[in-house]
């Protein structure tokens, strides 16, 4: 079953009431919604509230999500309309879609991750499971490295990266999740996975 | 259960084994830590901007007080209703292929430029919009010369006779 | 080829130089293909509505394939009563509010050039083109298409696809927020003959009245004389034609470039300025094609395509004149 496939099976769940189904699209899109926020809203910390906002006016709005573009389309045009909106109670000027759609503004919204104003708790969190996950990368054996590199910056399917990698698609399969688990093994201690943070 | 959840996230799970999948997570949260960490090592291999917090269990507690969402089932009849199609659909031989929803027709051109232009807002520094009789040559020839499978066929002309009028 | 993996650590994240971004479903690709030979060769007639914003309209259109010629015609069902008629390369459109009839006869090399098989390949450089759902409507099950751009320099579609025919049943230009610019959808769709030919007459053909006719004169021409730059090419569109054209009678001849990534085109439209009025650049939109309008050394410079409006813009600003 595809991405979206998978996505609108996700949905359904939640369509059917079952609101936990629902946590797994957020942890899934959050960093990318997050991102495309940013780019409105500066400040990291409204970010985040905005972002939050934004998925639960999704989930109120899920009802009426049909599957006629995948998730994250409609998610984004939320994410979109929410930041606006925020913009705007808060006084200022929303931008208009050119400024959102230009490439200037990708790439300020690029150059602000680095230089804005997020505590240096949270930007040195960040580093450190860059640095991780990328020190992880490093150390996995080259087929492992290569087949989860393939799936995830190049984006290619597994029988693609079975054909590239010249190996059955259950060797594709079994080679990414054990790149997979290798890095997520060195990046748990840093996580937090208490109690408060299940849901 | 996690070799099957990393083939899940990518979207090579056997289309039977995925409602499993979802139940099962339902009721395990160790499960639902791995998605969130096989999640994070795709966005930071992506460069999916700001890694730090994950913002589940925030979305998650503000959701325990929110009514359960329920859709209609089954599932996309909305899509294709409507008499427009039992209508056509009664006449032999006719496919019914379409639906669309109608809206109001704008009684001027002025009018369907506004409601553009709040369906998509074109920035006002940029975008004019309004019916503009000294182009429609222009957009006759870039409809009739313009490649694409866009529109089929003569289809690609509606665009022109579409803006050069309609109730003036 | 695995060899070229690079691994970059100092900036924290990976780079693969030389490996094309691949997530395509041939699947979608083939279907395509398909959509792209059935408009030319099937016969068919049937009613749409074609949507954009708010304005919505009902037209039947009736395609005829006999003997070798191919006749289209194409009728607006509400408002005015316009007309487009056309018989192989001649395209006739007849508009009774203004009592005028423009007569334009397109190249035949161009007809769909850009749909063969190799660059229809080409697109997924551009987009990202897969396969969604499959609707079943009124008993026809038509596979849904997903082509999304991967930068901002054009819109996106869907394509809602007969499989078997391979007619095009629904088409959206998609917009960046997801929004669909315009929507063109059949209510209802015949395929195959006999067919009257008496459909495929204008009904202004034969009446009496005084039309105003503007035949449009227009040649090929080898490039664009050498005389003109673009400083910025949008990444993927590529000219694929040029044109001198005589668009209005009262008006100087204008050379027409066209340029397309497969699925988006713009044309630009230069001509002398002749004496006329210089006047302040000008954005204008008719219905999902977007344009602009400015002036670079003695010409008149009009740009139109669906493509989002800045794209369009930073290409055209881009325009300098060699002969300065």
């Amino acid at each position: 079953m595809g991405d979206r496939e998978a996505d609108q099976a996700l949905v359904e769940r939640v369509q059917a009431g079952d609101k936990q189904a629902y946590g797994l699209l957020v942890t899934k899109y959050q960093r990318k919604l997050l991102r495309l926020i940013s780019r409105l809203v500066r400040d990291p910390a409204e970010a985040e509230d905005v972002a939050q906002e934004a998925f639960i006016k999704a989930y109120r709005a899920l009802p009426s999500f049909r599957g006629d573009s995948a998730f994250y389309t409609w998610l984004y045009r939320i994410g979109v309309n929410t930041a606006k909106n925020w913009l705007v109670a808060n006084g200022r000027r929303a931008p208009t879609s050119t400024e959102l759609d230009n490439e200037d503004a990708e790439n300020y919204g690029e150059g602000d991750l680095l230089r804005d104003v997020d505590t240096p708790e949270r930007l040195l969190m960040t580093k450190q499971i860059g640095d991780t996950v990328n020190a992880a990368m490093a150390e996995l054996p080259e087929e492992l490295r290569t087949a989860i590199a393939l799936r995830e910056i190049e984006g290619l399917s597994y029988e693609e990266i079975a054909q590239m990698m010249d190996c059955p698609i259950g060797t594709v399969r079994s080679r990414i999740f054990r790149a997979r688990e290798a890095i997520a093994v060195r990046l748990r201690p840093l996580l937090d996975t208490g109690p408060d943070r299940r849901w | 259960m996690t070799k099957e959840l990393s083939a899940l996230l990518d979207g090579e799970l056997e289309t039977h084994e995925v409602p499993t999948m979802w139940r099962t997570m339902k009721a395990d949260a160790s499960l639902r830590d791995t998605w969130r960490d096989y999640q994070l090592i795709r966005d930071v291999l992506r460069r999916e901007g700001k890694l730090a917090e994950d913002i589940t269990p925030g979305v998650m507690g503000r959701l325990r007080d929110e009514p359960v969402v329920l859709a209609p089932s089954p599932r996309r009849q909305s899509d294709w209703h409507g008499s427009l199609l039992a209508l056509a659909a009664s006449v032999t031989g006719i496919a019914v292929v379409g639906w669309l929803a109608l809206a109001q027709q704008p009684s001027s051109r002025e009018q369907s430029a506004m409601a553009r232009a709040v369906v998509q807002p074109p920035p006002a520094a940029l975008a004019a919009t309004r019916a503009m009789p000294e182009y429609r040559e222009y957009l006759l020839a870039h409809q009739a010369n313009a490649p694409g499978l866009h529109l089929q066929g003569g289809a690609q002309h509606i665009r022109t006779v579409s803006a050069m009028g309609g109730g003036q | 080829m695995i060899g070229v993996l690079t691994f970059c650590l100092a900036g924290g994240f990976l780079a693969l130089p030389a490996l094309a971004q691949q997530q395509v479903s041939s699947e979608a690709l083939q279907l395509l293909q398909k959509v792209a030979t059935a408009a030319q060769k099937v016969t068919y007639t049937g009613v749409f509505v074609y949507q954009n914003g708010s304005r919505s309209e009902t037209s039947r259109i009736t395609h005829l394939i006999d003997g070798g010629n191919e006749l289209e015609r194409l009728e607006v069902l509400d408002g005015s009563p316009r007309e487009v008629v056309r018989r192989n390369e001649e395209v006739k459109c007849f508009l009774p509010e203004n009592k005028l009839l423009i007569v334009e006869r397109r190249s035949a090399r161009q007809f769909f050039p850009t749909l063969l098989p190799g660059s229809l390949a080409g697109l997924t450089e551009y987009y990202q083109i897969r396969k969604g759902s499959i609707g079943r409507v009124a008993g026809v099950d038509s596979q849904s298409i997903l082509i999304e751009p991967r930068d901002e320099f054009r819109y996106g579609h869907q394509f809602w696809v007969d499989p078997q025919s391979g007619l095009l049943l629904k088409a959206s230009l998609i917009n960046e927020l997801g929004q669909p610019l315009e929507t063109f959808a059949f209510t209802e769709l015949k395929i195959g003959g006999p067919m009257d030919k008496e459909m495929l007459k204008s009904q202004f053909e034969a009446k009496e009245g005084n039309w105003q006719i503007q035949q449009v004169h227009s040649s090929e021409v080898k490039g664009d004389d050498g005389q003109w730059i673009f400083r910025i090419t949008l990444p993927g569109f590529r000219r694929i034609s040029s044109t001198k054209r005589q668009l209005r009678p009262d008006a100087p001849e204008s050379m027409q470039l066209i340029f397309s990534d497969g699925l988006a085109a713009m044309s630009v439209f230069l001509e002398p300025m002749a004496g006329r009025r210089k006047e302040e650049p000008e954005v204008f939109a008719m219905g999902a094609v977007n344009g602009y309008r400015r002036q670079v050394a003695d010409y008149q410079v009009i740009v139109m395509g669906d493509v989002p409006p800045a794209a369009l813009r930073r290409f055209a600003d881009s325009l300098e004149s060699k002969r300065k």
